[in-house]
């Protein structure tokens, strides 16, 4: 049975010329899937393309076996998206909003319908303002509704653009397990730079730099991967210049007359007096990852399989 | 994939859902609303307050408004529809849903189309609510009889709903591709507002034929629910390539449109669509064209035989038979005589029916037909009669005819559409109505079919009918005179018609009409109606009695006369809107009246509201059967469209029995109708389609007028309106009426024959009285029966007759001279009583004719009060030989107080008041009552008095502006063009417009004038426009100025503190109020404040103070002033401190006293206490 995204040598190139994507391969079946790298890494240009809004200049993208470039219909039927800077129409009650859009994804039966949206509501947890309107929902709650809106007709694929940017760390939280829910049972996409929004759930994660993937894989490998290269020292004052010109620290924190840091080995290694951590988090192996001059630990030139 | 109906229906619920959201649509909607009500509304009270005054103003009916205001609603719609959906797309992206909305699984044809119906929906939905409201007060105005309101024709509102929709559904197809292609919203507003200014400037200014070519605004036919119809010919190909249009705009819209598709529709599909509908578009057009130009190649035919001599048709025999669903069949024998060789037979046949086989004389010749011209090649020698038998059947082209009217309809332009209420079908053939009009040549004529109207040269064709009839079972049928129904056979009824005298026309409608009627005096008088307008037949029925009665009285005083009504029976007969009332040629004359018919169209009478207390009339003289008689004469009487029955009855009984031929002949037949009219009713009428052009402005002045219709009818009112236009008079008095060229400006042609004609006409029955009139009338219809007679044959059976018409016309055809009138102020004393005790008062006044020409004039006073009621009288009318005066002498039991000299054509031009003194009714005086006239030596008094007119050539006016030469008239009546005269060199005023820009010319009976009295006015302005009176001073020495005002424009402070008085007054009442506004609107117009003017002489310049607001009315001194001989001008500029600038008349009077030896215009003003005015 193939895997409900299939990306195959996948390139793209803007009309100026710019290349935002390069020979890609990956495919990802159920679960959640973190798509991160830093801003011009490629992974809107990869996001719109799994969402049917651009087409490919090289190379082959399946969802659910459909093919992106010649039945982009189709892949819509199976695809579930909350674009980066979600909104809906200001005037409209959640409600509305999610009927719409649920006529929109083919959903005709009224019953069905209305089933779909107590659903969805209750899953996102917005079933108590669904008489709402929009214009008077938080930032927070327009993010579930984006996230209600793109589950509203069932979809395989979830593809979820920043979705935390802006939100307080409550609703991070809580956007995080509903994103951790939604992966249970359907291939969930989601796009960051925020690493932290990955948390323990995700199944793997692929690393994007340049328009490639420079990694591929579960977190803890990606954790494996660091291990090693973030260090801690504990610090003066005046010692804190140096060390930030020096290496990329992940953290700084006060312990009685000391600074406790945590940061990326450089070429040289890791400080003098620091020692090295053993478990560092995903968001330091992540920066490890992309500051280091380490190799990609599994480079995407032959295809990989995220699961 | 499939096309996902359920993605679309979604996609446009979504739209409506979105769009009623959207507070411009509410504000789009409100409005809509409110313009489509206020315009109803507006239909509905004018309707409802003129439609019972006149059978024209009738036709203004709500029922049949959709044809007519459907271009101003859908235009409102179209603007709505833009601004809604100029930023579909736009309107996502702002909401930000817009990357949501593109990952749906529908394609971008789903998402347009969907919006385009969703959009077109919720845009177009308010026209139905609007109509069905309409309809429901409607409903309710019908069931509780309320004196407003009415059904809307239900065919024209399915017409008009699905015009609108298609027309929106274009539009917003086109928006949103404009919406893709262009991206910005601004840019999509300017670029559709551009496109919907661009399809009202074609169909505001354009011909009107080309709107529905170009534009996508409705074409409508007149609503009607004889021939009710949803659309016209060929209009739902037109809609129906619109709709496809639509679609094709969306799959480009879908290609263009900024988010990946399948692509289930391309660019293939779009201009495959874009091919079929042009292809629609140009068969439609090409179809639309020919109708539109058919008449100019039909005439091009004709014109090429149109000199060629023909045969003088002596009778026509046969039958026509009527198949509602094939045609026609003819099959008639025309017998033609010629006094002359004729090389071959010509006649006109309409192009629609196919000769199946033709004879002439047992002889079978070649012939063609072809664009309604026959031509058979047959010798007839002269004095020659010829018998054509023709059979043919077919269908008949309804628009056939008229070739050579002097106005083409099918090109009329906006502002002259209101013609096209007077219908555009020469002819009809529908399966529920058939009008076979003389027009449309359904049986054949001789000669071809112009030149037309012209009796110089083509005089009527009088001949015998013996025709059989043959219709639909249990249709009814009008025709020439009575009706025989020979049989019912199978399917059909069997009519024969066979009128003992000759006619001219032959006219048959027919349809399954309603009946009523009665014999008359021996006449069978039948009115055949629509079985749904019972309603107001109904309404009269009180009046049954008396109304035969008094048409009874019409046709035996008409016998008694020696005139009797020419045909047995005589049908009113009810005809749908669109069937055409008038006729081609220059005169385009009403062609409602036929032998033996009356045409009622469905809009006149039966669509008429007449709201009257039927218990009102218990204590009137002859109750409500009396009243409901005069209600009818009065609107029928007021009908201008040529429905006037009395003009219409009029004919039966003189031009449709013999007419004039050679020269002068049209103004003789006019003469003809008109008297006879005069003789048979009293009544007169006016109908001028070429005026329909100008309907608009026209209905406003009479209804400007109508607080006048208490003396005056409408057509009275439309008579003087026309007749009183200054180029009307310059051709008048320029040419006889012998050599009036009907060709050049047949308009002006029929008003000056309105004017002369009727003057003859009055001169008539004023010299002769009605009695000798009638005997001409009757020798003269007797004599010349079917024939044709000539102005020497008028002369000499009026001289047989003992006749004298010289005395009395003057050489009426040949001279264009006119008289000229002055009048003394009248004096009344009070003479002894009478045997009886009662007083007696005695009025003269002297009338002098001071132009060559001869002339008549006679008196109207009101007098009585008191014991008695105050009434008008009038004297019979006076001969006035010319150079020469008469006194007129006027006994009554008590004073005149007002009399009115009333010449007929004249240089007078209008009616004059007289100067009146109140006798001393103590003195009685001992002398002979005096009733009548006498010659008198009266003249005006020698004077050294220097009087300018404003008519006079010492007057001029200095401006750079330009004169008007038409100007949009927008008020009650209507909206439309009017034509600006000009009035002996500048703009004739029109009172309708308000104070003139430009210093134009006003008539008023109190204003200075020899003759004719006239002013000049001008709104106040920047003192860049001068009028200035010349005058030559004939020695030097010391002369009084005056300047003459009419009393409108003078005692301005008296009617100011009379006003204030008026305002301060504790009534506060509405209608007080309202009386108070309306007096202050007039004395603010009429308002002459301080005046610019200056004295100059001799190249000195005198200023001089005048503060018109102190002026007395007629001449008030501005001074006195030392003046060298030679010329001097008073100059006076538009700049005035009051609303207007008058110059009507000035005067310079020697003082007698040696003026300064300086010769410095040293002014010596009269100066009174409170100003400059000292009446003299």
């Amino acid at each position: 049975m193939p895997s409900n995204i299939e990306i195959k040598q996948l390139s793209h190139t803007y009309k100026e010329g710019y290349q935002a994507l390069n020979n890609i391969n990956l495919s990802f079946d159920r679960g959640l899937y973190g798509l991160l790298g830093p801003n011009g890494a490629g992974k809107s240009t990869l996001m719109k393309i799994l969402c049917t809004l651009i087409m490919p200049t090289e190379g082959q993208v399946r969802i659910c076996g459909n093919d992106v470039t010649t039945d982009p219909i189709a892949v819509r039927r199976h695809l579930g998206y909350l674009p980066q800077e979600f909104g809906a129409w200001r005037n409209y009650r959640v409600e509305e909003v999610l009927d719409i859009l649920a006529r929109f994804s083919g959903i005709n039966d009224n019953t069905t319908r209305r089933n779909a949206i107590t659903r969805v509501l209750e899953e996102v947890g917005l079933g108590e303002i669904a008489a709402r309107k929009v214009k008077k929902l938080s930032g927070g709650m327009l993010r579930r509704l984006g996230i209600a809106q793109a589950l509203i007709h069932e979809p395989r694929v979830i593809i979820v653009d920043e979705p935390t940017v802006g939100l307080d760390p409550e609703e991070r939280i809580r956007f995080r397990n509903v994103l951790s829910n939604l992966g249970l049972d359907r291939t969930v996409i989601l796009s960051t730079h925020i690493v932290a929004d990955l948390g323990g759930a995700c199944n793997a994660i692929a690393l994007l730099d340049a328009g490639k993937v420079v990694f591929q894989g579960p977190p803890s490998e990606l954790v494996l991967a660091a291990a090693g290269r973030v260090f801690q020292s504990s610090i003066t004052e005046t010692e804190l210049d140096e060390y930030e010109k020096k290496y990329d620290l992940v953290s700084t924190s006060l312990s009685s007359d000391k600074i406790i840091v945590r940061g990326i080995a450089n070429k040289s290694g890791i400080p003098k007096n620091a020692e090295q951590v053993i478990e560092p988090t995903l968001e330091e192996s992540y920066l490890a990852f992309m500051t280091s001059d380490l190799l990609p630990i599994n480079h995407s030139t032959e295809e990989s399989v995220c699961n | 994939m499939q096309l996902s109906i359920s993605m679309i229906s979604a996609v446009a619920r979504a739209e409506i859902v979105s769009t009623r959201r959207l507070g411009r649509y509410w504000l789009f909607s409100l409005l809509a609303l409110l313009s489509c009500i206020l315009m109803f509304a507006l239909y509905t009270l004018s309707h409802d307050l003129t439609s019972s005054q006149s059978a024209t103003l009738a036709a203004n009916s709500p029922r049949y408004m959709i044809g007519i205001s459907s271009y101003f609603m859908t235009m409102l719609f179209l603007i709505g529809a833009l601004f809604i959906a100029f930023d579909i797309r736009a309107r996502d992206v702002r909401e930000r849903i817009a990357d949501a909305l593109d990952t749906r699984p529908f394609t971008n044809f789903e998402f347009l189309i969907g919006k385009l119906i969703g959009i077109v929906f919720v845009v177009w939905i308010p026209i139905p609510l609007i109509i069905i409201t309409f309809q429901i007060f409607g409903a309710i105005a019908m069931t509780i009889d309320l004196p407003v309101g009415q059904f809307v024709e239900p065919w024209s509102i399915f017409g008009y709903l699905f015009s609108s929709l298609t027309a929106l559904l274009l539009w917003t197809a086109l928006i949103i591709l404009l919406s893709v292609v262009l991206k910005n919203r601004f840019l999509v507003a300017v670029a559709g507002s551009g496109l919907a200014l661009l399809q009202f400037w074609i169909a505001t200014s354009q011909p009107v034929y080309l709107t529905a070519l170009t534009t996508i605004l409705p074409n409508l036919e007149l609503a009607s629910d004889i021939l009710p119809r949803a659309l016209p010919d060929n209009e739902f190909v037109r809609l129906s390539s619109h709709w496809i249009l639509a679609f094709s705009l969306v799959i480009f819209a879908a290609r263009l449109y900024p988010r990946r598709d399948n692509q289930l529709v391309n660019s293939l599909h779009g201009v495959i669509l874009f091919v079929i509908a042009s292809s629609l578009l140009l068969y439609f057009s090409y179809n639309y064209l020919q109708i539109v130009n058919q008449s100019d190649k039909w005439t091009a035919l004709h014109q090429v035989k149109s000199l060629e001599p023909y045969g003088d048709m002596q009778s026509l025999t046969g039958s026509i038979e009527l198949d509602r669903s094939e045609g026609i069949s003819i099959d008639v024998v025309v017998e033609i005589y010629s006094e002359e060789d004729l090389s071959s037979l010509i006649l006109t046949l309409n192009p629609g029916i196919k000769i199946a086989q033709l004879g002439v004389n047992s002889l079978r010749p070649n012939w063609t037909h072809q664009d309604g011209l026959l031509e058979i090649e047959y010798q007839l020698p002269a004095q020659g009669t010829a018998l054509v038998s023709i059979k043919g059947e077919g269908k008949p082209n309804e628009y056939f005819g008229y070739l050579n009217t002097a106005y083409n309809f099918m090109k009329a332009l906006p502002n002259e559409v209101e013609i096209f209420f007077l219908g555009y079908k020469t002819s009809i053939f529908d399966r529920e109505y058939v009008a076979m009009t003389p027009g449309g040549h359904w049986l054949p004529s001789t000669g071809t079919d112009l030149p037309h109207d012209d009796p110089r040269s083509h005089p009527n064709d009088y001949f015998q009918l013996d025709l059989e009839v043959v219709v639909p079972k249990n249709w009814l049928i009008a025709g020439p005179g009575k009706s025989e129904k020979l049989r019912d056979e199978g399917n059909f009824s069997y009519f024969r018609f066979n009128p003992l005298n000759a006619i001219s026309q032959v006219a048959l409608l027919t349809s399954r009409f309603e009946k009523r009627g009665f014999q008359a005096a021996g006449i069978n008088f039948e009115i055949l109606y629509w079985p749904e307008h019972e309603k107001n037949f109904t309404l009269f029925e009180p009046s049954g009695e008396k109304l035969k009665e008094r048409i009874g009285e019409i046709f035996t005083a008409a016998r008694d006369s020696g005139y009797p009504y020419p045909y047995e029976a005589l049908t009113v007969v009810e005809t749908p809107n669109i069937l055409r009332g008038y006729g081609g040629g220059w005169r385009m004359d009403t062609t409602q009246s036929v032998p033996g018919i009356m045409m009622l169209r469905e809009n006149s009478f039966p669509a008429a509201r007449f709201n009257f207390d039927s218990n009102s009339y218990d204590d009137e003289e002859g109750g409500l059967a009396v009243a409901q008689v005069k209600i009818l004469e009065r609107f029928f009487e007021n009908d201008f469209s040529g429905g006037n029955p009395f003009t219409g009855l009029a004919r039966h009984f003189s031009t449709f029995q013999t007419s004039a031929i050679g020269e002068g002949a049209h103004a003789i037949n006019f003469v003809l109708e008109d008297l006879t009219s005069m003789l048979l009713t009293k009544k007169r009428g006016y109908f001028s389609a070429h005026e329909f052009q100008f309907a608009g402005p026209l209905r406003g002045q009479v209804i400007t007028s109508m607080p006048y219709l208490k003396h005056l009818s409408i057509s009275q009112i439309l008579i003087d309106t026309v007749t009183d236009r200054p180029s009307v008079w310059d051709r008048a008095l320029g040419t006889s009426l012998a050599s009036l060229e009907p060709k050049d400006d047949p308009a002006q042609v029929l008003n000056v024959l309105t004017l002369k004609g009727h003057a003859v006409t009055n001169a008539l029955l004023g010299g002769l009285g009605y009695e000798e009139s009638g005997r001409l009338i009757s020798e003269l219809v007797t004599r010349y029966r079917g024939k044709h007679f000539t102005s020497e044959d008028l002369s000499s059976l009026a001289s047989e007759l003992a006749i004298e018409l010289e005395p009395l016309l003057g050489d009426w055809l040949y001279d264009t001279a006119l008289p000229g009138f002055l009048v003394s102020s009248s004096k009344t004393i009070r003479l002894k009583d009478d045997q009886q005790g009662k007083p007696r008062y005695q009025t003269t006044m002297h009338v002098r004719n001071d132009e060559p020409a001869p002339g008549l004039a006679s008196l109207a006073y009101q007098w009585g009060g008191r014991k008695g009621s105050i009434r008008w009288d009038g004297t019979t009318p006076y001969r006035i030989p010319g150079k020469s005066a008469i006194e007129i002498g006027i006994v009554t039991s008590s004073p005149i107080h007002q009399i009115y000299f009333q010449p007929s054509l004249s240089l007078n031009r209008e009616n004059m008041p007289i100067q009146i003194n109140r006798p001393n009714s103590r003195d009685q005086i001992n002398l002979s009552p005096f009733n009548g006239s006498r010659p008198s030596d009266w003249q005006l008094p020698p004077t050294s008095d220097i009087v300018i007119d404003d008519l006079d050539q010492g007057f001029s006016i200095e401006s750079d502006r330009l004169n008007p030469t038409e100007m949009q008239y927008n008020g009650p009546g209507g909206s439309g063009r009017l034509k600006v005269d000009i009035d002996q060199g500048i703009p004739q005023h029109h009172a309708i417009f308000g104070n003139p820009e430009v210093w134009s010319r006003a008539k008023d009976d109190k204003s200075w004038g020899k003759y004719r009295r006239t002013h000049a006015l001008v709104r106040s302005g920047e003192g860049d426009q001068y009028a200035t009176f010349e005058a030559k001073i004939p020695h030097a020495g010391e002369w009084r100025l005056s300047y003459f005002l009419a009393p409108r424009f003078a005692n301005g402070i008296e009617k100011k503190q009379k006003l204030d008085k008026m305002a301060g007054s504790k009534k506060g009442q509405e209608s007080w109020n309202r009386e108070t506004e309306g007096a202050q609107a007039i004395y603010r117009q009429n308002l002459v404040g301080q005046f610019s003017m200056s004295l100059i002489a001799d190249g000195n310049n005198q200023k001089i103070e005048f503060d018109g607001t102190f002026a007395t009315p007629g001449w008030n001194d501005l001074g006195d002033f030392d003046l060298p001989a030679g010329k001097v001008s008073l100059r006076i500029s538009d700049d005035n401190s009051g609303s207007l600038v008058v110059a009507d008349a000035i005067r310079w009077r020697p003082t007698g006293r040696e003026g300064s030896t300086k010769r410095n215009l040293t002014l010596k003003q009269m100066v009174d206490g409170q100003g400059l005015a000292k009446n003299d």
